[in-house]
Formats: C-alpha cells, sequence, structure tokens
C-alpha cells in the first residue's frame, strides 16, 4: 500500500520504526548502562533493568494526528554494519574507516551510550595509520571526537590540522567554530562560523549560525537562520533535528505555542528521534499538566538515558511530592556520570550545575565548576561557577562569573535567575527585582525547579521595579 | 558531482551488506542530541544531496537536430521502495546551467532553475492525499513548482518558465496508476526561445557503471564488475531543449556547459548590529565533464573544485598533466602509465597531448573553440549532426568508438562514460589500446525517444528494485 496518509496506524509505514533498529541499538545501551550501574552499586535503582517497554510512542498515542510520512533514510545501525563490512573486505579502505570512526561517535551521541568512543577513537587511529598525509576527513573525526568527550582544546587542534589539509571544507571550519565557542573565544569563534556559512552553506554551518545569534541575544535571528537550515536539511533526521532546535528556540523565548508545534512537526518527520518528546513533556509540564509530562519523560529516559532527561524526571517527581521517586533519579545522575567518565567525557560542568541545583556534594561541585573553568571560559561554565559559589555561600565571587555569563546579551532566563538570586542575597535588591523579572520575562516556565520560586520570590520583593 | 565520491562509497557498501542505501550521514555526522544542554552539537554534513549534482548532459537532440538538449540530474540514491519516499530540489537554491559560448572560460548564458514548495492543503504533511491523475489535481497534496530565467551575462534576463509544476515522486501505482502521463504532463513550452521546451521532475538514474571500480583505489580489482549499481535508484533532473541557433556565438558552434549549484549564505549577529540577514550566494556545487572530481582531483581539492569556477582553473592543470590512476592501474596491472614524450621512466609524466586536449580545451578539429582557454567544461560542437541509423550507428564509447556525436563531444544519456574514460586514462589517443571497463555497457532501462528522453523513474511499488547484488 503506497498512498501517503492512507495508511493504518504508525509503525508499520515506517522503514525505520521507533521500535526498529534504533530500537535496538537503544536497548543495547540501556542494557550496557544497567551492568555499570550493577558494577557501582546503584542495584534497583534503574527502573526498567534491560527491557524497554513496548508502549508506543507519545504521539502514536493520540489519535487526532495524521500519520506521519517520513523520507526514507536508512539508520546509523545500518550505515555502521555497512562500513563494518567494507572495513572487512577492503581493510586499506582508509576513508571507510573515517566514515565508520563518525559514524561511532554519533552512534554514541544517539544512542547515549559512550562505549562507543573507545571505538569510535581506534577506528580513526587505523584510519589514520593508512592515510595520514591527505585524511581530513579522520582529522574530521577527531575533532568531533574530543568534542563530544568535551575536551575542546583537544578537538581545536584537530580541526587546525584538517584545516592545514583542506581549509575548504566546510565541516573544517564547523568543528573549529564549535570548539572556539565551548572555549569561550567567541570573537574567533564567530568569525570562524562565519566562514563555515560562507565557504558552504548547509544544514550544519546554518545550525552554527543560528546558534551564534542566540548567544548574542537575537532570537529572531536565530529562528531566521534555522529555519534556513531546515530548508537545507536534506534528510528526515537532520529536518527533525532543526525542527526540534526551532521548538527549544521558541520555548526558550516563552512561546509554547510555537514550541509545541516545532516538537510535533519534528516527531512526524522523524518519528524515531527523542528529543522532541522530551520538548513536548516539558510543554506539558509548562502547562501545569504533571501527570502527563511525567508520564513522557519516562517514556523519554526508557530509550534515551541522557543526564538531563534524567534530572528533569527527578525535578518532576521532587516538584510533585515524590520525594523517593525523586531520589532514584538524582542517584541515576551521578551512575551516569561515573560511566561517562569511564569512557573518556568529562562531565564537569553538568556535574557542578546538578549538584548545585540540589545541593548535594557542593564542595566537589564547586571543585569541577572551578576545574572546568580553569580549562574554558565560557558563558555556561561562568554561568556553573557562579552557581556553586553561591550555594557554597560565596555570593560576592559568584556575582563576578554571574556577570561574566551574561557578557555576551544572551537572552538566557536561567543566567538571570541565578544572578538575581545571587543579587538578592547581596542584598542587591533592585539589581535582584530587575534580574528575577528578567528571567520571568524571557520564559516564565524556564525551570521545573526554579520558575515557581522565581515567581514567589518577586513578589515578596515587590515585583519588577 | 561534487558528492559523487560519496555516492560511490555509499553504494559499495549498500552493495556489500545489503543496506538500504542512506545519503546524508555516510561521510559526516547526523544530528545528535547534546550530551547536557549546555554543549549543544550539531549536525555535521557532507553530504547534501538536494545540491549534488550528480550528472550533466549536452547533445544535438537526435529527434530535432536544430535543437541542443541540456539535463541535469541531482540528488543521488532516491530510493523508491519501502515508502512512500518522495524528493523535493531545495527551495532558494539556485540552479544553473552555465553556458560559455566563446570558450573564454566565462558564461555568457546562465539557465537558472528556481524551485519554490506548495501544500494544497496546510493541515497536514502528507504527499498525496489519493489517487494523483494529473498535476494539478487536489489529492497531489505536496508539490513544487519552478521558473526558469534566461541570464545574458552582462546584458539582462528573461523569464522563460514562470511557476511549472514539477512531476512527482512516484510513489507507488496505487497512488499514481498512470505515472509516465503524469510525467509527461510536466513538459511545457517555455517563452521567448523559440520552440524550446523544459521540464522537470524524477526519473531513472540515467547514469550506469559498476560502483567497485573504484575500490581500485583501495586495493581491489576489476574481476567482479557488471552489474549496474545504480539499477533501480532514481534521482531529480531537470531538462531544456531550446533552438542551437539561440545558445552559440557568433564565431563559432561549440559550446561549453557547466552546472552549478548556490545557496544563501547569512550574516551572523554582530555586536554593532548593522548586518544584514542575507550574504551572498556561495556556490556549492559545480559539474561539467563526469569524473573529474572523482579521477582527477586529488581528496583534499574535490572542496575546492566545487567552489571554482572555469576561468580559474590554470590551479587544476598538474592533476590533468599527471592524474594519479595510471599509476594505481599500473601498478595493480602492469599496464605501462601513459606519456606524451612516450618515456613514462624519466620522472616526468606530461598528458598535454591528449588529456589536457579532452578536459580542458576540447579535442582540434571536433570540439575546441577557437581562442580557447583551458577550463573543465562539457564542450559540444553542435554543428555535427546526432548520430541515427541507418547512416550512422550510434557508439556507447563516442568518439573513440569512431562515434563523433558522442562523448567528449558532448554527452549523451547512453555513452558509456566510464569505458571511455578509463581507455583514455589509459592512453587510447596515444595509441595503446587496453579494453579497460566496468563490464556495464548500458543503462538498466531504455531512454525514450523524445524529449527528455529520460527514464521514468522505477516506481515505489517495485519489491527489490536493485538487482540481485544488492540483495546479497
Amino acid at each position: 500500500m503506497d498512498i501517503g496518509g492512507i495508511q493504518p496506524q504508525a509503525g508499520s509505514l515506517h522503514a525505520r520504526p521507533a521500535g526498529g533498529l534504533r530500537g535496538a541499538a537503544k536497548v543495547a545501551a540501556i542494557v550496557g548502562l544497567s551492568v555499570v550501574l550493577f558494577a557501582l552499586g546503584a542495584v534497583g535503582l534503574w527502573k526498567h533493568g534491560g527491557a524497554v517497554p513496548a508502549s508506543q510512542p507519545i504521539e502514536a498515542r493520540s489519535a487526532s494526528l495524521p500519520d506521519p510520512v517520513v523520507v526514507r533514510s536508512g539508520s546509523l545501525a545500518e550505515l555502521i554494519s555497512g562500513l563494518q563490512a567494507r572495513a572487512r573486505a577492503l581493510p586499506k579502505d582508509w576513508d571507510a574507516l573515517a566514515s565508520l570512526g563518525l559514524a561511532y561517535v554519533q552512534e554514541a551521541r544517539i544512542s547515549a551510550d559512550p562505549t562507543y568512543y573507545p571505538k569510535a577513537q581506534a577506528t580513526l587511529q587505523r584510519s589514520l595509520q593508512l592515510n595520514g598525509a591527505t585524511n581530513f576527513n579522520a582529522l574530521v573525526g577527531m575533532a568531533a571526537l574530543a568534542s563530544a568527550r568535551h575536551d575542546f582544546a583537544g578537538a581545536l587542534a584537530w580541526g587546525h590540522r584538517a584545516e592545514a589539509l583542506n581549509p575548504d571544507n566546510g565541516n573544517v571550519h564547523d568543528v573549529i567554530g564549535d570548539s572556539l565557542i565551548e572555549l569561550g573565544r567567541y570573537p574567533e569563534a564567530f568569525t570562524e562560523l562565519q566562514k563555515a556559512v560562507d565557504t558552504k552553506p548547509n544544514v550544519s554551518s546554518l545550525a552554527r549560525a543560528s546558534y551564534a545569534d542566540e548567544l548574542q541575544g537575537d532570537v529572531r535571528g536565530a529562528i531566521g537562520i534555522m529555519q534556513l537550515a531546515f530548508q537545507s536539511a536534506g534528510n528526515a533526521q537532520d529536518r527533525a533535528w532543526t525542527l526540534n532546535q526551532l521548538g527549544d528556540l521558541s520555548f526558550n523565548s516563552g512561546r509554547l505555542a510555537q514550541a509545541e508545534a516545532s516538537y510535533r512537526q519534528a516527531i512526524q518527520t522523524d518519528p524515531a528521534f527523542v528529543p522532541p518528546h522530551a520538548g513536548l513533556a516539558r510543554v506539558r509540564a509548562a502547562r501545569g499538566e504533571t501527570g502527563e509530562a511525567i508520564r513522557d519523560f519516562q517514556w523519554v529516559v526508557d530509550r534515551y538515558p541522557l543526564p538531563e532527561y534524567v534530572i528533569a524526571l527527578g525535578d518532576l517527581y521532587r516538584w510533585t511530592g515524590q520525594v523517593q521517586a525523586a531520589a532514584r533519579q538524582y542517584g541515576l545522575v551521578h551512575a551516569e556520570e561515573q560511566l561517562f567518565r569511564a569512557n573518556g567525557v568529562n562531565m564537569d560542568l553538568e556535574v557542578a550545575l546538578f549538584d548545585a541545583d540540589h545541593r548535594v556534594d557542593l564542595a566537589a561541585g564547586l571543585a569541577a565548576a572551578q576545574a572546568e573553568w580553569s580549562r574554558r571560559q565560557s558563558i555556561h561554565v561562568a554561568d556553573a561557577l557562579a552557581w556553586e559559589l553561591f550555594a557554597n555561600g560565596r555570593p560576592a565571587e559568584a556575582l563576578r562569573y554571574a556577570n561574566l555569563a551574561l557578557r555576551l546579551g544572551m537572552r538566557n532566563a536561567l543566567f538571570f535567575f541565578h544572578r538575581g538570586m545571587i543579587e538578592r542575597s547581596l542584598g542587591m535588591k533592585t539589581a535582584a527585582r530587575r534580574d528575577l523579572a528578567q528571567a520571568l520575562s524571557i520564559n516564565p516556565n524556564f525551570s521545573l525547579l526554579w520558575s515557581k520560586e522565581a515567581v514567589r520570590l518577586l513578589a515578596r520583593m515587590g515585583g519588577a521595579p | 558531482m561534487r558528492f559523487v565520491a560519496n555516492r560511490f562509497r555509499t553504494v559499495a557498501v549498500a552493495a556489500i551488506a545489503a543496506v538500504t542505501v542512506v545519503t546524508g550521514v555516510v561521510t559526516g555526522l547526523g544530528p545528535a542530541p547534546s550530551v547536557a544542554s549546555s554543549h549543544r552539537e550539531a549536525p555535521l554534513v557532507a553530504a547534501d544531496p538536494q545540491i549534488d549534482s550528480t550528472d550533466l548532459y549536452a547533445f544535438v537532440s537526435p529527434d530535432k537536430p536544430d535543437t541542443v538538449t541540456l539535463v541535469t540530474a541531482w540528488i543521488p540514491f532516491e530510493e523508491p521502495a519501502g515508502g512512500p519516499n518522495f524528493y523535493w530540489f531545495a527551495p532558494g537554491v539556485n540552479y544553473d546551467v552555465n553556458v560559455d559560448n566563446n570558450g573564454d572560460a566565462r558564461p555568457d548564458i546562465i539557465f537558472r532553475w528556481v524551485f519554490t514548495n506548495h501544500y494544497r492543503n496546510k493541515n497536514t504533511f502528507l504527499y498525496n492525499t489519493g489517487v494523483v491523475n494529473h498535476l494539478t489535481d487536489h489529492t497531489l497534496n505536496f508539490f513544487q513548482t519552478y521558473d526558469l530565467y534566461r541570464i545574458d551575462v552582462g546584458k539582462g534576463q528573461s523569464t522563460l518558465v514562470n511557476d511549472a509544476i514539477v512531476a512527482p515522486s512516484d510513489v507507488g501505482d496505487a497512488s499514481m496508476p498512470n505515472y509516465p502521463g503524469l510525467s509527461d504532463e510536466a513538459i511545457v513550452p517555455g517563452t521567448g526561445c523559440g520552440k524550446c521546451l523544459s521540464w522537470a521532475g524524477q526519473s531513472d538514474d540515467p547514469f550506469f557503471l559498476d560502483l567497485r571500480v573504484f575500490d581500485l583505489l583501495y586495493g581491489a580489482n576489476f574481476s567482479e564488475a557488471g552489474h549496474d549499481t545504480l539499477t533501480g535508484f532514481n534521482v531529480n533532473s531537470f531538462a531544456l531543449q531550446i533552438p542551437s541557433k539561440l545558445v552559440v556565438g557568433k564565431n563559432s558552434p561549440i559550446i561549453g556547459v557547466w552546472t552549478t549549484a548556490s545557496r544563501h549564505s547569512v550574516r551572523i549577529e554582530r555586536p554593532n548590529g548593522t548586518q544584514s540577514f542575507y550574504g551572498p550566494f556561495v556556490q556549492v556545487s559545480r559539474l561539467g565533464m563526469p569524473l573529474v572530481n572523482e579521477v582527477i582531483i586529488p581528496v583534499g581539492k574535490k572542496d575546492r573544485f566545487s567552489a571554482s569556477r572555469p576561468v580559474n582553473d590554470a590551479q587544476f592543470l598538474p592533476y590533468v598533466v599527471d592524474p594519479e590512476v595510471p599509476h594505481l592501474i599500473n601498478a595493480i596491472y602492469g599496464v605501462p602509465i601513459p606519456d606524451c614524450d612516450g618515456n613514462p621512466n624519466d620522472g616526468n609524466i606530461d598528458r598535454s597531448c591528449d588529456l589536457v586536449k579532452v578536459f580542458l580545451t576540447g579535442v582540434p578539429g571536433l570540439n575546441m573553440p577557437p581562442n580557447v582557454r583551458p577550463s573543465e567544461e562539457l564542450r559540444l560542437n553542435t554543428s555535427i549532426p546526432p548520430c541515427l541509423p541507418p547512416n550512422c550507428t550510434p557508439n556507447r564509447l563516442g568518439v573513440i568508438g569512431g562515434d563523433n556525436a558522442g562523448y567528449p563531444n558532448g554527452r549523451r544519456l547512453a555513452d558509456d562514460v566510464i569505458d571511455i574514460t578509463l581507455q583514455v586514462a589509459e592512453g587510447f589517443l596515444l595509441g595503446q589500446q587496453t579494453g579497460l571497463g566496468d563490464g556495464v555497457d548500458a543503462n538498466d532501462k531504455p531512454f525514450l525517444s523524445a524529449f527528455p528522453y529520460l527514464a521514468y523513474p522505477t516506481s515505489g511499488s517495485v519489491a527489490g528494485p536493485h538487482g540481485p547484488l544488492h540483495m546479497r
């Protein structure tokens, strides 16, 4: 049956249904995680163990939506098995090995299974042993791998080596720009990303140009450029990714209805892509549909156990007074952190923010944030360090970093909230009222944990100045 | 053929492992979520199928010898089966066919296709909502239109075609019971261009080859060749048939043709806030002669070639004068490396006497324009009549097969450019006859006898469309 849309219910229609190959990869990832969690003594915390419940994707439960029609693109698992077969048949094919290494990096991100990182490293190194002279794709792969492990100085060095071989390649400028942004070297980063989009305007460079605008507080520009990135995306996966970003841009600027529309379009475009499901769960939470939001986040976490989603689920449980359930999720965060760390991923920044938010391991969290700041001075690290210093009772020092976090003019509600809380504790009432009001005006639903607290404190201080 | 190297790789993978072809993630990273919200990992794609020009054809129309037909194909490896699958040209991109009619390596005429997306029912993203019998049926929910412009560089611009409908992807027999009729409806006359005809839509991929010949680069040999790897894959194409007199220059019947795609750049916000949103159009692909970016241009220069203009082609001259492929074939098969001075062992290979003519200037007495500036263009002598039986027997090997109406004098759909290129690279014009080839001599589907000549696409209803090798 081939008539688009006149189809039975979703699932049978897709080349790669949500429960298909990618789902299998997910099972493997989750099983892998569970094993590690056992080893870490976290037995029993993993609610679903190694099994993925056979429930439908969130959107498939809603009968009102039309069946999605997707442009078929093969799954990453298929690509990887094909490249592996090729590498066996032609072991000297350095270019295929470079592609395979890149595919492993991508699989690690998609499956949230960091054990692919050591595999990626070995494969890329083999490719470079076969051809170290002209193999810029493997160098770009090494840059992407270092970046995924949050070694941004290393990523920058790999990127520069690739650039020396092929400055006309757009991806080279993409990875260099990524590194410079994470290192907090913004003027250089924006110059590099301008070069990327002027070398090859495509979904990669346009998505980064959009982020450069977002970082500088130009949300309209960021949305406009991300729409161009969507138009330039060549397959369903890239289209879904850009639509999810459009959803996030709308959500983070307080446009709930637009965010929901973008997330739904992303899900229609690639039903197997999990992040827009998390986006919709956030929208539900923002609308006060907490029970549904918990159910949806649980569905997301079962498939895609990224720390940020586990934290969100824990926060939702905590918000609804389910202290035990929240504690279980929070316990997972540190277990995951150790798993990522064991595979070479530096998690200092994420851990610091989590610890400060949840008032656990405050000394260790502060040390982590300081360590990260010594490596890179991005606005996100500045914000995490400020929040850790504040949590450790050092608001005067914290204020300096809170100001640094806002130095680009990014309209980030959480940054304004953090600075407002710091100013409040320093007795800077007007500044505190201004920043808390600013946070809420940018996005009244900026945090599951803190939005309501901001409203309460602001009202107690007399509202916006 | 900017990304055809990727296409080669992709299908080689598909053939070996019987996997679905993946365009878009092959040599790059697909979209990825962030491990943490503060570190956003954006896609890193090398493949960009919508601006990937796979092939360019230019030939004197066999049924209308006073016209030339220009055809370009895009979006490699469109998978028909397992869908519904549908493909479209990138909106907002300038798809150009450039014509140099005085040999100075600069475009004199640019034919420009610009596409726009439409949904008849904006409440659904479905491709079609029922059976489609005609392009204007409301059941064809998503469709594209295009405008075709003629730009006479430095003189002016005219619109040849306005809002013509693109023939849709053949999603299957139940949706589109008379697909050839639908496709033919997309043939439209142009205005202000004599009796010119224009068409855009989905077609069978007209290129035919066994991609495994390229495994040579990694130490394989030709022993297994002989299957058309592109069997059952479709492309998106557009074609223009136009009286020759409207494209040739004053002094010569020879035109040089190449296709490019250009996409808008943007200006990243800067603190002073003065930048406009859009940047310039940036050329992201280039294709003239087939296989140049695969066989001639080395790996680290392919991106540069895609962004380059023929007028600056002197930078690529060394790769034509001493290409890598004859060295590889020499290493594996012992075929002597051709050399114009007949002495390949003097440490200096020079192919100025044959390859430079074929690839950069045109062949004297055949398709070299007067006062030519060397540059990589597909050069067609429009005064050479088409080769038609009974007076002339078309030969898949074109000029080296004794048929001057074929490649490298322009390129017809049926010209076997893989075998021609291999044999010419191995010194055919220097008297060294190797008979090398990939074992695939014709397309898996016959071409049509009238404009746009391309075979209809493989339908979405066909099960296992790629032949036995892919099912291995």
